[in-house]
């Protein structure tokens, strides 16, 4: 490979998107930043709504063409600007060296193609030059990968005769077709019951230590993120507000959302009843945000002028670059 | 992909439509007369020398239904052709592109279809003058507006589906996602209305010859219908045997829309 570790691999600077609703202009995204470095994990967490997803569209430039503009940013994937593209040097990255997987394996295959035709087809757009031998040894071996058995027989077969957990496998077959350096999962186990879930974790650390790609993970679990993340960005009302390593940030998590987060979680350890939902609702979008978004749900009642005044930004930093952006805890950490 | 077994109903109808087909390519062989030439007395019922029975002046009416199965499987496979490709095209686009696209198409669509299919056809080959040619043209270009819009409903849905975005992830340009992601998934809707629309176009024939303005050198299921109605009391044959042609056509193109939609459906 010829990345350069010394470089991320991608480089988000301040990108904000905003959609046209019948209410107004809601802000989706609101100037988050973030690095992927090379074979790194790093995971999305936050709640539905968020902009975690909308964040993954936006660097793809997926998302829908009316109504969703990506008002300011920068995003830098090994040196070439994603958002400045056109549509044929887009191509020539998606599916080769940036792909992505989505949350329901149902849906993301065509249901009226073999599996092995959709997996070829993967690999045949971006690398047309190989023979239909290379294609299909290149197909058994990528089933083979994802842990599907007897690979050749079953890849004749359509996707409705799969289970929720192959099909899933079939689609990180097909994200890893042509070995990309950037594999975007977006919430790939949600809707898996947990022994599948379990499974398609493995697939995926499996296929990262044989390729050496780097996951950008997109979860509202934090199972799923301590078993697999490096790293991990907490996302609130369309704005990073933690970014930790991820055994840093069980043992210790500091923005009182994330700590909002981590007590809603079960555990052997937490005595029965003390399961804590976050109080009140996100925060609506569609204004101006004015100082903190979080402070009326905050659970620390930090009375200072700042979090109604102030957006905080994140700041300080742990001994392992960790950052988060609140008035309460970011003077702590510097 | 395993094959399952066809049922009896469907082996019927494909049966039918071989048949029917057959007999459109080997009429000249098979038919026991010339269509349009007396061979016998007129107005004889169904006999060992003549099975369908005669017409007014003597002509045979087998000899005259099978080269009507010619006719009519011409005309509706190329009509089939001309709405398959006029309507799909113009729904695919319609629907994926959407904006000022679609609402050109649409308006298009809306003319064709506020216009009585019926008296545009009558105008249009009074005007361009009767012939199996113009028949197929003018029958082609005024049945495609419901099949683009049906079609354009079905693309405006399947391309939010995630399979479109996978593929759009995965590096494929628009008119690959279009053809080879969406319009697949189309076509059991296509297949449905189509075959719907092919039995409409038989009978539509039917009721143009029936009224004089098939092609006046070709023996169709609908000009035997038609001209038998001044006999219907005195000689049946003439107008059961060719409607029960018509008939069985249509049944059985219906039964295999039925068949193939089923078939397609099982993989969503």
């Amino acid at each position: 490979m010829t990345l350069n570790s010394a470089k991320p691999l991608l480089s988000v600077v301040d990108l904000v998107v905003d959609f046209d609703t019948p209410r107004g202009v809601v802000r989706a995204v609101d100037g988050v930043s973030f690095d992927i470095w090379p074979g790194e994990v790093l995971s999305f967490v936050g709640e539905s709504g968020c902009g975690k997803t909308v964040t993954a569209l936006a660097l793809l430039r997926l998302l829908p063409q009316v109504g969703a503009h990506v008002r300011s940013g920068r995003v830098l994937f090994d040196g070439v600007d994603l958002l400045g593209l056109d549509s044929v040097g887009l191509r020539a990255i998606r599916g080769k060296r940036i792909s992505m997987i989505f949350q329901d394996p149902t849906s993301s295959l065509n249901p009226m193609k073999t599996i092995e035709r959709q997996i070829e087809e993967a690999i045949k757009l971006h690398q047309p030059a190989l023979t239909r031998i290379q294609i299909r040894d290149r197909v058994v071996h990528l089933m083979v990968t994802v842990g599907i058995a007897d690979a050749r027989e079953r890849m004749e077969e359509y996707p409705h005769m799969w289970s929720g957990g192959m099909r899933q496998r079939a689609m990180i077959a097909i994200a890893m077709a042509n070995e990309p350096v950037l594999l975007i999962a977006d919430e790939p186990t949600t809707g898996l019951d947990t022994t599948v879930q379990a499974q398609v974790l493995d697939v995926l650390r499996e296929v990262r230590s044989e390729t050496g790609s780097a996951i950008l993970l997109i979860t509202h679990n934090l199972g799923v993120v301590a078993e697999i993340a490096d790293r991990v960005a907490v996302i609130y009302a369309g704005r990073i507000v933690e970014t930790r390593g991820v055994e840093e940030l069980f043992a210790r998590p500091l923005h009182p959302y994330t700590q909002g987060l981590m007590s809603c979680q079960p555990s052997f350890e937490t005595a029965r009843g003390s399961l804590r939902a976050i109080g009140g609702q996100p925060p609506q979008l569609d204004g101006p945000s004015i100082g903190c978004t979080f402070r009326d749900r905050c659970a620390l009642k930090f009375d200072r002028n700042d979090c109604a005044t102030i957006v905080p930004q994140l700041s300080g930093s742990t001994a392992t670059g960790g950052q988060v952006a609140c008035h309460a805890v970011g003077g702590v950490l510097s | 992909m395993k094959h399952v077994p066809l049922n009896l109903r469907t082996r019927s109808a494909v049966g039918l439509i071989v048949f029917w087909f057959v007999v459109a390519g080997f009429s000249r062989q098979l038919a026991p007369y010339d269509p349009f030439k007396v061979s016998g007395p007129g107005l004889e019922g169904p006999s060992r020398e003549f099975l369908f029975g005669t017409d007014a002046i003597g002509r045979d009416l087998l000899s005259g239904v099978v080269y009507g199965a010619r006719t009519s499987a011409i005309i509706v496979v190329g009509v089939g052709i001309i709405v398959a490709i006029i309507g799909t095209l113009l729904g695919i686009i319609s629907g994926y592109f959407g904006g000022l696209v679609d609402d050109a198409i649409m308006r298009i669509t809306e003319l064709f279809q506020v216009i009585p299919r019926f008296f545009l056809i009558i105008i249009a080959i009074a005007y361009f003058g009767a012939g199996m040619d113009n028949l197929i043209l003018v029958l082609g270009f005024t049945s495609w507006a419901m099949l683009a819009r049906v079609v354009r409903a079905e693309v405006l849905s399947l391309r939010e589906r995630t399979f479109v975005e996978a593929a759009l992830v995965s590096g494929a340009s628009p008119w690959r996602v279009l053809f080879r992601e969406i319009l697949p998934n189309a076509t059991p809707v296509i297949v449905v209305y189509l075959a719907l629309l092919l039995s409409q176009v038989l009978l539509l024939e039917a009721s143009l010859s029936f009224i004089g303005l098939g092609d006046p050198n070709a023996i169709s299921w609908g000009y035997l219908a038609g001209a038998s109605q001044a006999y219907l009391r005195i000689g049946w044959w003439l107008a059961v045997f060719p409607g029960v042609a018509i008939l069985l056509a249509v049944l059985a193109i219906n039964i295999i829309s039925d068949a193939l939609n089923e078939r397609i459906k099982t993989r969503r």
